[in-house]
């Protein structure tokens, strides 16, 4: 065996225990950030989107009533802090990394996201998703494993629909892993 | 154009529908993905995933070093064609499709052409084609993105 600096706690197990998942729809999960201007400006600044909506309040108050959230950080307002003292101790996450498949590790493939109106500061945005498909075992550059199509609906509140992602990950296990 | 004013005067230009034209190609962008940016990338999106800050795990997954992450590609493409499109442009839809890892110490370079002039249920869209190449010419992240645009 050797030794991770890091692992990613991903959950193993066969395709066909797997399959059962399909067409399973998660619990909806609220997200533990809501959006706000500094994180939309840390991301900006990463990307270095000079996008008047996410920096000039003035601009951002004419056009949509205040700042609003560049649409790449739909996933990332769902993302949840390493650690979270209010977070309950009993929630299961169901994501992609528990899907219990052989893969020990994975990668995302693509994604198609459809947006019908801005994330603004101060939502709390919520969002559920189904698996919709696991391949057969394919071989890629990477190593062998399985791709798994994911989709997700992200509701405001009120209960709007903010945006959908339809996204591709592929779990596998790398070449060259040592398997004893 | 459509001008609007915002902080210190500062004047935000956007393009309009109609000037738009099916083959109009958007300037080329080139950036450097240093260390730095891709823990910037890890920082805003807080993605923890080991591949995006552990150079050792993302080599144990078959790529050469830590690598950038979906949200930074999707927000790289958003960046690089609102840049062209100016701040009035509305996305609709896209799609990215991460062929080849882009990692630290890669330049990519990005490149993008309008595919499509339509209007559809009273909204005026425009398809944009995206490549996000790297250093050998690799394409890596083949892109398209649905805009909407002002009239």
């Amino acid at each position: 065996m050797t030794k991770e600096a890091t692992g990613a706690d991903i959950v193993t197990g066969t395709l066909e225990e797997a399959r059962t998942w399909i067409g399973k729809k998660t619990p909806v999960k609220f997200n533990e950030t809501d959006v706000n201007r500094p994180m939309i400006q840390f991301y900006a600044a990463a990307v270095e989107d000079a996008n008047p909506s996410y920096w000039d309040e003035e601009y951002a108050g004419n056009a949509h009533g205040g700042i609003i959230s560049p649409p790449g950080m739909l996933m990332a307002w769902s993302m949840t802090p390493d650690w979270n003292p209010m977070r309950p101790k009993s929630q299961k996450s169901q994501s992609t990394f528990d899907l219990p498949l052989p893969g020990t590790t994975l990668i995302n493939v693509s994604t198609e996201s459809e947006f019908f109106r801005p994330m603004r500061i101060g939502e709390i945005l919520n969002s559920d998703s189904e698996i919709v498909s696991i391949s057969d075992e394919k071989k890629t550059r990477l190593g062998i494993g399985h791709f798994i199509v994911t989709q997700a609906t992200y509701r405001s509140g009120a209960g709007e629909i903010v945006a959908t992602n339809t996204n591709t990950m592929f779990r596998y296990i790398a070449h060259g892993e040592n398997h004893s | 154009m459509n001008t609007a004013i915002g902080k210190f005067n500062r004047e935000y230009l956007s393009k309009v529908w109609s000037e738009v034209a099916e083959g109009d190609t958007l300037p080329e962008l080139v950036m450097p993905i240093s260390y730095r940016r891709v823990i910037q990338d890890v920082a805003a999106t807080r993605d923890f995933f080991p591949g995006h800050h552990d150079p050792a795990y993302a080599k144990k997954q078959q790529v050469k070093d830590i690598y950038l992450n979906t949200m930074f590609l999707q927000g790289l493409v958003d960046r690089y064609v609102s840049d062209w499109s100016g701040p009035e442009a509305f996305i609709r839809k896209r799609r990215i499709h991460m062929q080849i890892s882009i990692a630290a110490g890669d330049t990519v370079t990005i490149n993008g052409v309008v595919t499509r002039k339509y209007e559809e249920n009273n909204e005026r869209l425009v398809d944009v084609d995206v490549q996000i190449n790297n250093q050998d010419g690799e394409r890596c992240c083949p892109s398209s993105v649905v805009m909407r645009m002002p009239a």
